[in-house]
């Protein structure tokens, strides 16, 4: 069992971008995560591993199952869908914020008409409320977040915040910031007892490609 | 109109044949090594009342299935069985001799996320120790945990040991509000580095502050207690230290052959738990096969003061390691035996003496001998007996076993 390859879940996309310059910047060879074609789990030789690309709530339910031992996942996905599992590493790539955001000029904290939020994070928008002692009514919203109060669907959304420059131009703006966002390492609970001595190096190492970036 | 007529609902799910005999065998493989070191079985009931475990606010109520008596009192599915255990002990047993050694297994009812593929519907093997506090009860639970793997084939399991103690220790002497706190202990839990120093920063720097800061990589092998000695010079740290690494030394002196860990992050459900706390693993599984720990204070709910210390087995992951290391093949029946009806007190006759011989065999119910041939084929049976005057015996061809 043991000899098995350490089996990694990266979120597609951007943090897949990031994690792989990481990855070579410790030293190892990622020919096979440049070079997908149509294969989903891609040997990583050097480190004793495999990636596995997966949506980023996959990661989460990979990890947790013990289906794959090390995850690289955004902490916005962790907070939302992560229950039990180890979170070693702030890769600090991947860095946005939360925000509740709302019509410019608009008072939201003001009256006391029970408000409305839209979002693609209901968890994380229910526990901001929950320490406001707000009484909310969450709307989950797939697709552009923006529009549900332009629709007057809602009074407010909460949603990741990079530069802000979709809000403007909506005709919206930053009422709160909630929490900070980057890309986490996180670890099988189990997986972490049982390959502590392999696990750990991987970390290390990529602390140290971390720390060399700074 | 949706019938959900033919399904089972999200987190249950039926189990059928060699799983069923794999889960079967695991359950009583554990229950009979625990009857072997004088646990008494009992079985509480599935419906209990809502209070008996809102008060305490162990369990949310999100993670509960509710119920409504005839009286309109809210009753609840166990989320757990050492809580109606505890209550069963203060009860009934006040008047027993201590030490009472339990044991169970029955299913838990806990409300998975959904879509997750969990279950909700947890089939635990346990045991409970009361009225036994100190480090000989420890190592009796520790041990008998240990055997209780052991005996399932369940190998190579890890146990893996923590004291709740040495996290109160130095949370106690932190200068910091209770919510600031419970922060704490979850950043532990998660093994959270980053976010944990993050947070200390903010506190007066104390030596209690420096050694949480340190807890979370704190897990491994003997060499952790070596790294921990000089963590903190309290008293009430140090007592709890020494109870681990005594406890750590004497399971590898008596039973050489189990692989323990020690993690001093150990730090889930620390207001439940007041002493050593302890999980099992296996190779592949990702969340602990075994977990228990000492709980001094329950039985204080119920106004009985005894110290006691129990584990569960989650019974489901354990027989599904089995069945994937050690898979139980299909056994159809060794003979099938056919008769006509006015040759029915032969057949039966036959039969019998067929069972007397071990023989797992099965009576035919067909109209025919043809309609007999047909099943026995198609189930797998290699032996036909058709009763008449005399017995004949035919072999059934097919594919081989």
């Amino acid at each position: 069992m043991m000899t098995k390859p350490l089996r990694i879940a990266l979120t597609k996309g951007r943090l897949e971008k990031d994690t792989v310059t990481l990855l070579e910047r410790v030293g190892l060879d990622c020919q096979n995560l440049h070079h997908k074609g149509r294969r989903l789990i891609l040997p990583l030789p050097q480190a004793g591993a495999e990636v596995v690309l997966a949506k980023a709530a996959d990661v989460i339910t990979y990890v947790e199952s013990g289906v794959c031992d090390i995850g690289i996942v955004g902490k916005d996905t962790i907070q939302e869908y992560a229950s039990s599992l180890y979170e070693l590493l702030d890769l600090g790539f991947g860095r946005c914020r939360f925000a509740l955001a709302v019509k410019q000029g608009s008072h939201f904290f003001e009256g006391y008409a029970p408000k409305t939020i839209a979002t693609k994070y209901p968890k994380i928008a229910r526990s901001y409320f929950e320490k406001q002692r707000m009484d909310v009514s969450v709307v989950k919203i797939e697709g552009s977040v923006e529009l549900a109060p332009l629709l007057g669907l809602a009074d407010g959304i909460v949603d990741i915040v990079e530069t802000g420059a979709t809000l403007r131009e909506n005709g919206l703006e930053v009422s709160r910031w909630i929490c900070d966002i980057s890309a986490r390492l996180v670890v099988n609970v189990a997986s972490l007892k049982l390959r502590k001595f392999e696990i750990e190096s991987f970390v290390t190492r990529l602390e140290r490609g971390l720390n060399r970036e700074l | 109109m949706n019938f959900y007529d033919k399904f089972t609902p999200e987190g249950s799910r039926d189990i059928l044949f060699e799983d069923c005999v794999a889960r079967q065998k695991t359950q009583n493989t554990i229950m009979e090594s625990l009857y072997t070191r004088g646990f008494r079985p009992v079985t509480t009931p599935a419906m209990e009342f809502y209070d008996l475990f809102g008060v305490n606010r162990y369990f949310s109520q999100e993670s509960m299935y509710k119920l409504v008596d005839a009286q309109g009192r809210i009753l609840v599915l166990r989320p757990d069985s050492t809580i109606p255990i505890a209550r069963l002990t203060a009860t009934k047993l006040q008047n027993e001799p201590y030490p009472i050694r339990l044991c169970y297994c029955q299913t838990a009812y806990r409300a998975a996320p959904s879509l997750r593929g969990q279950l909700s519907e947890i089939a635990q093997c346990g045991a409970e120790l009361v009225g036994c506090g100190g480090a000989k009860a420890d190592l009796e639970m520790l041990l008998t945990a240990a055997d209780c793997l052991r005996a399932c084939n369940a190998k190579p399991f890890t146990l893996e040991i923590g004291h709740i103690g040495i996290f109160k220790a130095l949370i106690d002497e932190l200068d910091a509000s209770t919510l600031q706190k419970e922060e704490i202990r979850q950043l532990i839990e998660a093994k959270n580095d980053t976010a944990l120093s993050g947070l200390l920063e903010d506190l007066p720097i104390s030596p209690a502050s420096r050694a949480l800061n340190r807890l979370p990589r704190l897990f491994g092998g003997a060499d952790v207690f070596v790294q921990a000695a000089d963590l903190s010079q309290s008293a009430a740290f140090q007592a709890a230290l020494q109870e681990l690494e005594q406890l750590y030394h004497r399971i590898m002196q008596a039973d050489p052959a189990v692989q323990v860990l020690v993690d001093f992050g150990l730090v889930n459900q620390a207001e439940y738990y007041t002493g050593v706390v302890f999980r099992g693993y296996l190779p592949g599984v990702g969340q602990p096969v075994l977990s228990g720990g000492r709980y001094d204070r329950l039985l204080n709910d119920f106004g009985l003061q005894k110290p006691a210390i129990g584990f569960a087995i989650q019974l489901d992951a354990v027989a599904g390691y089995l069945q994937q290391t050690q898979p139980q093949r299909p056994t159809p029946p060794a003979a099938l035996v056919y008769w006509t009806q006015e040759q029915s007190a032969r057949g039966f006759a036959f039969l019998k003496q067929l069972r007397k011989q071990g023989l797992f065999c099965e009576s035919s119910l067909a109209e025919s001998r043809e309609e007999a041939e047909a099943y026995a084929r198609a189930r797998g049976i290699r032996r036909l007996y058709v009763v008449e005057e005399q017995i004949t015996e035919v072999l059934i061809g097919g594919e081989p076993l």
